[in-house]
């Protein structure tokens, strides 16, 4: 039954994908022009390049026949290739190349935001009202109040120009030169982040804390470790497995940003490269692939919760 | 065996404990008692008296920001003295304790078998057989299949989950439990059986027991002795026997008096006027003598000591903080007297046409989730009855029976799946088909009091702000009250009362406060939904006796919920008993308590009179 569920979920997460493959195909009629016009790009119209866009295109077949053909080629991974910002490149191949350095500089943001913020904000909703909750808790005030963009300025000329700590951009080779070059891009999309995380945690670790089957607990006297990985930790991961998909999303759309401030050649430059100069075949590939991972993250998120919880176990049961 | 059971000390000492906030507040003040191994000790009081925090401090457990001070001597351990780190190997083997709400006392995410072993001794503990083998033993004991050790708690009824609360707090055998409130969470069917099983299980270990409850009856029925508390006092301690027989303290009284009867129709129900001051504020005085009738100035003088008054019929030593029993003993014994051989005659009722017509009503659920199948759940099915002008109509029953279904079906606030409702000659079944002016009348004729006066007053209103809005809806009506006075003289309340906030106001004046808004505009149908199920003993019967009079001055028709068969009794003419949704018995309310028909009705009334406790609360 449970096999059912997950299949279910996977089935949304299709329909989901494939309503975002209709918009996205439709950005090519919505672009400004005609289609032709928006794939011919800056280039010379010349007869055989039209022709070869017709035929690519199927411009002359109605809407949805070539939304159909389109899909199908997307399907076998074959997005087109790019018009001006790599003029020729397949975008599967662009995009392949950018994904892997959006996805390092996710994983070492979210990496920083686990190991800071889960056990900040645990201690400090365990802690509560003590002098270690207060500093967590103005921290992450600060941190969540403290603009991303400001944020990346100040960490920039602070570790960068003026320490000379890190790099200021550029992607290094190798892994100790590409840690040492993603370290303040990472911090700077962990901290927000970590702040948010702090304080989901905090709150429903306080929430946890005060519940009675952790006083019964008490009261049977069981141990304090008990007490603090069966009943607290579990039930308050609970709450921020949820909010950590958002953090998860949030940290894919702030990429976008962070990018484009540390010249990190990663999928967000790549996307605003592509709206830039209207190259809809890659924004086309860039918006599917970042729709995906969002798609991706959230199932994740409601497997972990399968995995967590009884209680959504037993829903998934019965078919919910 | 513990030193304390060899030498028939007592196994626990309580002297002079105090409870104050961090603040210095008092909250319990100078609370002393002793109990012996395998002895039974009941502690009575209604809420603010301090009962909970005692039986807290007993075992350290006290909520943060709350001290507790004086001398708890447990077999020889000084609690208050002791660290934390030294009382938690005490804790599950010595003492334990059963919290009120077996809805939230176990971890969501562990199974019945691992909250049992987890609190079963090491050598239990240890070995996956024997730990399966033990669990499903300590299940036994309480009643429970050995199935159920692989349940998730939420898969449990809250009767169950009391069993499996009770089984992993004596899962290494203590020597004292205490229990606070262990079945006000649960129905009345339920309740009576985790009483049985406590007390059960009390006699077969030999155990001591402490039960905290607000329940005189429910105290009757298990303990040995009983400690009645009031605003952080202990005004007497008493055998049980004694207590029931001949309470040597006022406030004893007045709340044995103050419980409705469910034997037989009282023509006015006594009640304690005035309410529960701070325990802060009454520590060098007799905390009741403001609501004490016989109440003189050397009761306000200073603080009267706990004395010893035990007689030759007290089954063992008896106390009372009463200075002035010796002279008004007799006039108690003489108020219990006329209070048990006063049956009175319930009122015939003079009912006019009918009023409310329901017709095979049904409600049932339907869950449409965008993937997967819809699931259905029936809460009513073919309930019908008549309710004539002037007549007080009983629903009767336990959590999930359709009673408050019903009553939201007549009020409009859900639509109703199958039947029909005709109010006045108005069908009224689905609300939305109403024409406006249609529904306002409708409106105007029907009106509820909730079970909670603490969530169904807007608390940013002030009383006055909140009746004349009320009030204004009423304007035109000839029933309705004219003025604010006039409505706030109805309920007993002073207009001085119109510039209060809610906050301000006491539960039972709260109820008032709520019962005057729905007779604001004028109803010819009270639709009182277990309205003073969340309301003290003493404050139950001044809402009950309100409720009367509104009854008898405008002839109000009333629909009467609630889950208590005394209210039942006291309050209405013609009960209905819904079971699972389903009208199960019918029938004039005497006729139906005296001699029940269908067998779920029987057991309900034998709930009642094996002195096993009536009232269930979490029902809403």
């Amino acid at each position: 039954m449970i096999a059912v569920f997950v299949l279910k979920r996977i089935g949304a997460g299709v329909v989901l994908l494939l309503v975002l493959s209709f918009l996205v195909f439709s950005l090519l009629s919505l672009s400004p022009g005609t289609p032709l016009q928006a794939l011919l790009g800056t280039r010379t119209a010349s007869p055989e390049l039209i022709d070869s866009l017709n035929v690519r295109y199927h411009l002359n077949d109605p809407f949805v026949v070539q939304y159909g053909r389109w899909l199908g080629d997307v399907v076998r991974l074959d997005l087109g290739s790019s018009i001006s910002v790599q003029g020729g490149t397949a975008v599967g191949d662009i995009l392949g190349e950018r994904l892997a350095l959006t996805a390092e500089l996710a994983l070492y943001a979210l990496l920083l935001v686990l190991t800071v913020g889960l056990p900040l904000g645990m201690a400090a909703g365990i802690r509560r009202g003590r002098r270690l909750d207060r500093a967590v808790s103005l921290g992450a005030t600060m941190a969540i109040s403290a603009p991303a963009f400001v944020m990346a300025i100040v960490l920039l000329y602070i570790f960068g120009v003026a320490l000379k700590w890190f790099p200021v951009y550029g992607t290094g080779t190798g892994f100790t030169e590409r840690v040492s070059h993603l370290t303040l891009p990472a911090v700077t999309l962990a901290t927000v982040l970590s702040a948010v995380l702090i304080r989901q945690t905090r709150a429903a670790m306080m929430n946890v804390m005060s519940q009675d089957y952790v006083a019964f607990a008490r009261l049977r006297g069981l141990s304090p470790r008990r007490i603090l990985v069966r009943y607290a930790l579990r039930n308050a991961s609970l709450p921020v497995i949820t909010s950590l998909g958002l953090i998860l999303v949030s940290l894919l759309s702030s990429t976008l940003f962070i990018e484009q401030v540390f010249s990190l050649p990663g999928i967000g430059t790549l996307l605003l490269q592509a709206v830039t100069n209207t190259d809809v075949p890659v924004v086309q590939g860039t918006v599917l692939i970042l729709g995906a991972a969002v798609i991706l993250i959230n199932l994740a998120v409601d497997l972990l919760s399968l995995v967590v919880d009884p209680r959504v176990r037993l829903v998934a049961k019965e078919g919910a | 065996m513990s030193p304390a059971a060899a030498t028939d000390g007592p196994l626990l000492s309580v002297r002079d404990l105090e409870v104050r906030t961090a603040a210095g507040r008092t909250l319990v003040h100078k609370a002393s008692f002793d109990l012996k191994a395998g002895e039974v000790l009941g502690i009575v009081g209604e809420s603010g008296s301090g009962k909970t925090l005692t039986a807290r401090a007993l075992v350290q457990a006290l909520p943060e920001g709350v001290v507790a001070d004086g001398d708890i001597d447990f077999d020889g351990t000084k609690i208050l003295q002791s660290s934390a780190r030294d009382l938690r190997p005490l804790r599950g083997s010595r003492f334990a304790m059963v919290l009120q709400d077996p809805f939230t006392a176990l971890n969501p995410l562990q199974t019945v078998h691992e909250h049992i072993r987890e609190s079963l001794d090491p050598k239990f503990r240890a070995g996956r057989v024997t730990a399966r083998a033990e669990v499903e033993r300590r299940l036994a004991e309480v009643g429970l299949a050995k199935e159920v050790a692989d349940r998730y708690p939420f898969q449990l009824s809250g009767g169950m989950r009391q069993r499996v609360v009770i089984a992993a707090a004596l899962a290494r055998d203590p020597q004292l439990l205490i229990a606070d409130e262990p079945t006000t969470a649960l129905d009345a069917s339920t309740q009576a059986q985790v009483l049985d099983l406590l007390r059960t299980l009390q006699r077969e270990r030999g155990m001591a027991l402490i039960l905290i409850t607000h329940d005189l009856r429910v105290a009757f029925s298990v303990s040995d002795s009983i400690m009645v508390m009031y605003s952080g006092t202990v005004l007497e301690h008493a055998p049980a026997s004694s207590m029931s027989a001949a309470p040597r303290h006022p406030y004893s009284l007045g709340l044995l008096l103050a419980e409705p009867s469910v034997t037989h129709y009282q023509d006015t129900l006594s009640f304690i006027p005035g309410q529960v001051p701070a325990a802060d504020t009454v520590t060098s005085r007799c905390a009741f003598a403001d609501r004490c009738r016989w109440s003189t100035p050397s009761c306000t003088d200073k603080a009267p000591p706990l004395a010893d008054i035990t007689r030759v019929e007290d089954a063992a030593r008896h106390t009372s903080a009463c200075v002035r029993i010796a002279e008004i003993g007799a006039q108690m014994d003489d108020a219990m007297r006329s209070h048990a051989a006063r049956p009175g005659i319930a009122p015939t009722p003079t009912t006019g046409a009918p009023l409310l017509q329901v017709t095979d009503l049904g409600k049932t659920y339907r869950s449409n989730s965008l993937l997967g199948r819809r699931t259905q759940t029936t809460v009513l099915k073919g309930v019908s009855f008549t309710l004539a002008r002037g007549e007080s109509l009983g629903l009767l029953g336990e959590t999930g029976s359709g009673k408050t279904t019903t009553a939201r079906c007549i009020l409009g606030l859900t639509a109703a799946t199958a039947g029909s409702i005709e109010l006045d000659g108005v069908d009224i079944t689905d609300y939305r088909r109403l024409r406006g002016e249609q529904r306002a009348q409708v409106r105007g004729k029907v009106q509820v009091v909730f079970q909670d006066p603490y969530a169904s007053l807007n608390p940013s209103l002030t009383v006055g702000a909140a009746l004349s809005e009320a009030l204004s809806a009423g304007a035109g009506n000839e029933r309705a009250p004219s003025s604010l006075e006039e409505l706030l003289g109805l309920v007993g309340l002073s207009s001085s009362y119109a510039v209060r906030k809610p906050s301000a106001l006491s539960g039972g004046e709260r109820q008032r406060v709520a019962i005057a808004r729905s007779l604001a505009v004028g109803p010819e149908l009270l639709i009182c939904d277990e309205p003073v199920a969340a309301l003290d003993v003493s404050v139950q019967a001044q809402v009950l006796e309100l409720l009367r009079d509104i009854r008898s001055r405008f002839k109000t028709s009333m629909l009467f919920i609630t889950h208590d068969l005394s209210v039942a009794r006291q309050m209405t003419d013609r009960t209905l008993v819904l079971r699972g949704g389903e009208v199960v018995e019918a029938g004039p309310t005497a006729q139906l308590l005296d001699a029940p028909e269908h067998a779920y009705t029987q057991s309900l009334v034998a709930a009642v009179s094996g002195h096993a406790p009536v009232t269930a609360r979490s029902d809403r």
